[in-house]
Parts: C-alpha cells; structure tokens; sequence
C-alpha cells in the first residue's frame, strides 16, 4: 500500500505556524533563493554573529556575493566540489552559501578528521578546492594542495549563475558499513524541502536566536540548524567549540538549539547544577540523530522548553518525520512531513520525494541497493504506524550503531581491525550498557591454538591489551568500552556468518 | 578534601547515575565509567567551574589519576 501524506498530517505541521508565518514561508526550491528571500525580507535583522560582529541579511547576501567572486576567480567551474575543513564559523557558514549559490558543489567536512582521511575524502569526491580555518591550517595544507583559508574575502561581488531545483548543490557525508563514508548527493530542491520542514515549529519560529551546536558536516546542523534559520529570519551565532558553546548559553541567551539528545543531557545537567541562566532564554529544543530517551524528554519539559524530535536520514535531506507532542506521545516520531509518499515494505518504511538524494557519490552500487525497483528509497528501519497515522520505529535493519551523542559506528568496520590479530579468532561488535550508558561492546572467540597456555586471568589481559591498544588509535566515539571473552562459538546463519542477534 | 575526592564529587554532580564508590587514580573514564564524548565533556565544565581553569585542546586523559595530575597543575 502506497500513501500520499494526507491532509490530517499536512495540518499537524502547518497547525504549528502563525497565520503571519503560513503566509510568509513558503517552499523556495533553491538556496539561491533562499539567500533572496531572506535578504529582502529579512533585509536589516541580523542574520549571523561571532559573538562580536553581527551581519544583517542584507550584508550576508553582499557578504557571499564577493565569496562567490572569489571562488570563481580561483577558475572553478559550474559543479565543481568545494570542500570546508572548518567549525561552524561566520566565515564556514558563509562560505556554504558562496559554493552553493555560485553552482559548486558543497562537501562540509568534519573537523576530527587526520592527515590522511582529508586528503582520501579529498580524492574521493575529487575535490576542486579545499578551504581551512586557519587553527586547522597543517592539517588541511599537508592534506590537499589547493588549500585556502576560510577567512580570506576580497573579489568583485558577483550574482549566482542560474540554479534550479535539479541542480547538485551538497554531498553530504553518511557513515556505512562498509567502514569508508559515503557522499549522498543532494539537490537545490532536496536540501531546500529539508530546510522547509526545519521551519514547521511551534510558539513562533521567526526571529529566533541560536548557536551553531551541530557541525555543518552533519545533516542536521547544516540543514535545520543553519538553513532554517536563514529561512525563518534567525540570528545564528558561530560555535568554534561545543564545550565553550555551552559556557555561551547564559551570555547569548539562544532562543532555540538544534542539537543531539547527548548534548541537550548537558544542558539539563548544568541547570541543575549551575542555575537556570543555562537554559532560561531557550523555549525550544529541537533534538534529532539519535532516539531521545523519554526521561531526558520529562527534564527538558520540567524546565519549561518544548521539545520538538524528529526522525531523518542523510539521504533524504534530513526531516522525514517530526514529532510535535513528545509529551503526549513520546515513543512516536510523529508524522511523515508532507509532500512525501511513503510505504511499508515487509516492515521497512520506504519513501519518495522531492528530498530524496540523487544517489552516493561515485558509487552506483550502494545507489541501486539503497533504491528499490520502482525508485523508493529504503530508509533501513523498521516502523510500524497506528490508526491515527503516528509512525514508530522499531528497529533498524541496517547494522550501524547510533550513540546517543549523534555518532554512527560501523560494527564491521572496528571488527576488521580485531581480526588481524593472532589471538582473535572472531568477534562482534555491537552496542552494550556499561553503569547505565550506551557504550561500544565486544565479544571474542579466542584463536584456541593461539592461547592455549594462558590462564583465565592472561586471556582476559591479553584481550584487554588489545583492546586498549586500539582504543589508543581509534576517535574516543568508537573506542571499545566493555569486553566479553566466549567459550562458546557465536550463533551462526546458515552461510556460518557471525549472527547479529545473539540472544 | 583532597583532589581525588573533590573530583568524585564532581563527578557524582555531574552524572549521577555513575556509582562512584569504588573509583580509584586507576579507574579509567571510558571503559570503567562508561563515559562518551558527551559526558566527558559535562565532567570537563564543571571541573573547569570548580578550579577556575580552562583545560587546552582536547580532552584526552585515559584514568582518573591523569586527570588529577592535569587538575593539580593548572589549579588556581
């Protein structure tokens, strides 16, 4: 059975907004667009801030046109990938508008990325220019040659080439089992109905004050936390550091925040324990990438912030579901957002849309897998909808272990390191609870030949040696935290495949 | 109260679903503690809070006892 989002869900969303805000946001298929609107007619209101300067809209529209100069007398041409190696600064988020709106195309980079992870994405997506700030400057400069800094802004002022609602405009970074990231390719007219959706919130979504919390390398950030912004008139702080950005909140009073269920903890805990200063000046907290847990969802309302959650994947521009009742109903997503079809597929939800992906970068194979026969687009999670038209997710057929700060771990991808090692025989990773928290676990079966003369107590260090060992080279979110030695063999599959259901 | 004590406390503030009786120099942040980057971070600020200090860059210590040595250091 296939569905239209119907009537009843498109006025759970539009229900939200103001009749002043139903007549004034309005889908703009592009960010060009986009930058237009909101700099006539947001034209004077301030638009971005480093906590010093504070540009209006109208001066950000100026701003990215001499960018757009920029770029261009550096010789790029029309769909050529421009990376940015930077936290979420004026200068970033400037920039992500000069490359879109100039008809490059965007790879937003995360920061935690080495030497030589930069320059294999670099490659990857063969990048035409890579801008740095300047504190990540080595990095970014021994990684890829065409290298700039981000804060560099003298050229002659020039407008956007024609773009459409087809045109390529980001590649945005997904993580995937197979352990290297890939790039879903997003249109003008995809990431712009991600960041119409960010606009459905209730209490009044214009004009609001936030700090950029989430990385613009990660779909949420970039697409509800900045663009939305943009669209509905917001001011938009610049955030170097997350834990500084925190320390903020008293002195930039942010209205609103976009952030990981992880982080929004952090805000509840430092109320509790340093005042309400941290957390009085917000009236809503929009909390996605990962489920947010019901007890977190009772703090943040005792506090008097809405909270709004949704449920999203790169590869479909972010938004597909939103939940506005989280109190009411706080184990739904929500509804579908409108002007999608949706179905469900032997309990897979399947979607179409004009916020689907065109596809991964350079990788036709995960393309096909990731699409059905008919084009749907398999979101990998099972869900199941109750009579009211409520969606709830049950599962996730795809392997990839979400933490509750928003990071995505491939289990495959930290098992192929363990197997190179003599004393491990076969192992599986998977998510595991250590004094309450979600953390990384594994599970070994011993090569026997390999410890044959070792006690109880020498297996366990020699596996816990490995493990620190690893930990020491691995990013702090995908470091192992709890060990299980097996004296039994795993449960297998028919093909003998290591089952990942255990119980 | 000596640092250790002060940082159990802190850390009990800070997250007190983390049983912290039986935490010692040796215990380690992640795979004793069980903390991830997030609560890693919440320690941090309320550490920052109580000595009046600001730790630079990353925040990398493996076990309690590292991060009183840090502490004992930059305490003002």
């Amino acid at each position: 059975m296939i569905y239209n989002t119907n009537e009843a869900q498109r006025e759970y969303f539009y229900s939200m907004l103001t009749e002043e805000e139903r007549k004034l946001l309005k889908y703009i298929p592009t960010v060009s667009g986009l930058l237009d609107f909101a700099s006539e007619q947001y034209s004077e209101l301030p638009a971005i801030s480093d906590g010093k300067i504070t540009y209006s809209y109208k001066e950000l529209a100026e701003r990215v046109a001499v960018r757009r100069g920029y770029l261009k007398s550096l010789g790029l041409n029309y769909g050529d990938r421009v990376a940015v190696f930077a936290p979420n600064t004026t200068d970033s988020m400037e920039l992500y508008l000069a490359i879109v709106t100039g008809g490059f195309v965007s790879v937003m980079l995360p920061t935690q990325l080495d030497t030589v992870t930069l320059s294999a994405l670099c490659k990857k997506f063969r990048i035409s220019a890579l801008f740095y700030d300047r504190s990540f400057e080595e990095t970014a400069c021994c990684a890829f040659e065409k290298a700039y800094p981000t804060d560099y802004i003298q050229a002659e002022p020039t407008p956007s080439p024609e773009i459409t609602a087809e045109t390529v405009c980001s590649i945005c970074l997904t993580g995937g089992t197979t352990g290297s990231p890939k790039g879903a390719v997003l249109s003008h007219g995809a990431i712009m109905r991600g960041a119409f959706n960010g606009c459905f919130i209730s209490g009044g979504v214009l004009y609001q004050k936030q700090i950029a919390i989430l990385p613009l390398s990660h779909i949420f950030g970039l697409v509800k936390g900045f663009l939305s912004s943009v669209y509905t008139g917001g001011l938009i702080f610049e955030c170097r550091d997350v834990k500084q950005a925190f320390g903020l909140i008293p002195i930039l009073q942010p209205t609103t925040l976009v952030l990981v269920p992880g982080m929004a903890e952090i805000i509840v805990n430092l109320t509790k324990l340093k005042g309400k200063a941290y957390s009085q000046s917000l009236k809503t907290m929009i909390i996605g990438a990962a489920p947010v847990p019901p007890k977190l969802m009772k703090a943040i309302d005792t506090l008097g912030i809405k909270v709004l959650a949704g449920y999203g994947l790169t590869e479909g521009a972010n938004l597909t579901a939103g939940n506005k009742e989280v109190m009411k109903n706080p184990d739904s997503m929500g509804m579908i957002y409108p002007e999608q079809q949706y179905k469900v597929v032997n309990g897979e939800l399947r979607i179409k849309g004009d916020n689907l992906m065109n596809g991964y970068w350079d990788d036709d194979e995960a393309t096909k897998q990731a699409f059905d026969e008919d084009g749907w687009l398999r979101t990998g999670d099972l869900v199941k909808f109750d009579e009211n038209g409520y969606i709830y997710i049950t599962g996730r057929i795809k392997n990839l272990i979400i933490l509750s700060n928003g990071e995505n771990v491939s289990p495959e991808e930290l098992e192929e390191i363990f197997y190179k090692s003599d004393i491990v025989k076969d192992c599986l990773v998977s998510e595991a609870e250590l004094n309450g928290k979600q953390v990384i676990g594994i599970e070994f079966l011993p090569e026997a030949s390999a410890v044959k003369d070792m006690d109880e107590t020498e297996l366990y260090n020699s596996f816990r040696h490995l493990v620190n060992e690893t930990n020491k080279n691995l990013p702090s979110y995908k470091q192992i935290a709890k060990i299980n030695i097996r004296k039994e063999d795993f449960k297998r599959t028919n093909s003998m495949k290591i089952s990942r259901k255990q119980d | 109260m000596n640092t250790l004590e002060k940082l159990k406390m802190l850390i009990s503030e800070a997250m007190p679903e983390i049983d912290i009786s039986s935490v010692t120099e040796n215990t380690t942040l992640q795979n004793d503690l069980g903390l991830d980057s997030l609560a890693i971070m919440m320690i941090s600020i309320v550490v920052e809070d109580e000595f009046s200090f600001e730790f630079e860059g990353n925040i990398s210590f493996e076990t309690v006892g590292e991060l009183c040595d840090y502490i004992e250091k930059h305490n003002n």
